[in-house]
């Protein structure tokens, strides 16, 4: 649980400090004038994936939860998601 | 403002709550069933993961050369600089550390997701009144540790916020306030109700931006690309609904105000 609440304060950190937390910039990469929140986001899942392929191919014994489902719902929560997403630009 | 962004996330997970039974009936959703990249392709996980991550590293930089956002910074120069402790710091460095707390969620056993942490939040403080949420009936280890994360977001950006020296309290970002009338009561809503649909969306879709995208994408799940592919494509067709016509008040707005991390 402490490690939770570490982990948690860490990507709040980040979050804030990389201007996620910016409504224009939000709006920017919605709109497609300014791709920094964009940037951001691919960058940390390349990271990801980087990681969790080396640690797979080096057994490491890390593996990620896949989501455990399949289903319809992944394109209509995308919509609902999506619709709230750009109403409140967070 | 936030607090009625969190109270629209709060509720979303309630209604979330109350649907949740009949998903498979409806046939939205089967358990346990997964679809990922790999068995697809036929490549091992490993190398695939690998090959993707730097496919997607030459692709953001390709964006950067060709990111009309760069202009507005230069514009907004005048403001950047300050301190490493007190400006807004760039994507490649952000986006490091993100991709490193998402590894560093994995290696605990644990996933990084934010509207996961606000529906085991939500679930644990439900527990104290007696209320026991369907969606999330189980309540143990890892939902404290997901709900401890979510509380952690808080104090984690609050820090960065006061560094930043943003306690001037923006209620309204400028950009909101310059396109569309009616100020602090236009913006509540569409937090609040933005808030509510992001929370319900994410819980049938299987994850925010962060628990689908960032962490989600990395896993190959074929389920979390058409979530994270719909809500992007969507969320731009809202987005450039709302701003009809007057594409170009963003870059307006982000220089004549000067907009930095801590006035915006």
């Amino acid at each position: 649980m402490t490690g939770g609440l570490i982990t948690g304060a860490i990507f709040g950190f980040i979050l804030h400090r990389g201007g996620l937390t910016r409504y224009s910039r939000i709006m920017g990469t919605m709109l497609m004038k300014d791709l920094k929140a964009m940037k951001f986001m691919f960058t940390a899942l390349a990271v990801a994936a980087v990681g969790y392929g080396a640690a797979d191919m080096l057994d490491l014994g890390i593996s990620p939860r896949v989501n455990p489902y399949l289903g319809w719902s992944h394109l209509i929560g995308g919509v609902i998601f999506g619709v709230g997403m750009g109403l409140a630009g967070f | 403002m936030a607090g009625l962004g969190i109270a629209g996330l709060f509720l979303g997970v309630f209604a979330y709550d109350m649907v949740s039974p009949e998903l498979a009936s409806w046939g939205v959703r089967s358990f346990p069933q997964s679809m990922t990249l790999p068995p697809i392709v036929q490549i091992a996980y490993g190398p695939l993961a690998v090959t993707v991550g730097v496919a997607v590293l030459l692709m953001v930089m390709f964006a950067d050369k060709i990111d009309p956002g760069k202009r507005i910074e230069t514009a907004d120069s005048g403001r950047q600089n300050f301190s490493l402790i007190r400006r807004e710091w760039g994507w490649a460095l952000t986006g490091f550390l993100a991709g490193l707390t998402i590894l560093a969620a994995t290696a605990q056993g644990q996933y990084l997701g934010i509207i996961g942490g606000f529906a085991a939040l939500t679930a644990h403080i439900s527990g104290v009144f007696g209320h026991t949420l369907q969606s999330v009936p189980m309540l143990d280890d890892n939902t404290a540790w997901r709900a401890a994360l979510a509380v952690g977001l808080f104090p984690g950006a609050l820090l960065s916020a006061a560094l930043s020296g943003s306690f001037k309290n923006v209620p309204v970002a400028a950009l909101w306030d310059e396109a569309f009338p009616g100020g602090m009561a236009s913006r509540a809503l569409a937090v609040f109700t933005g808030g509510f649909l992001i929370s319900v969306g994410a819980l049938l879709g299987g994850g925010c931006t962060t628990g689908a995208f960032m962490a989600g994408f990395p896993t190959l799940s074929v389920g979390n690309f058409v979530m994270g592919m719909t809500f992007f494509a969507v969320g731009m067709m809202t987005t450039f609904i709302l701003y009809w016509g007057r594409w170009g008040l963003l870059e307006k707005v982000r220089t004549e105000k000067r907009l930095d991390l801590a006035t915006d």
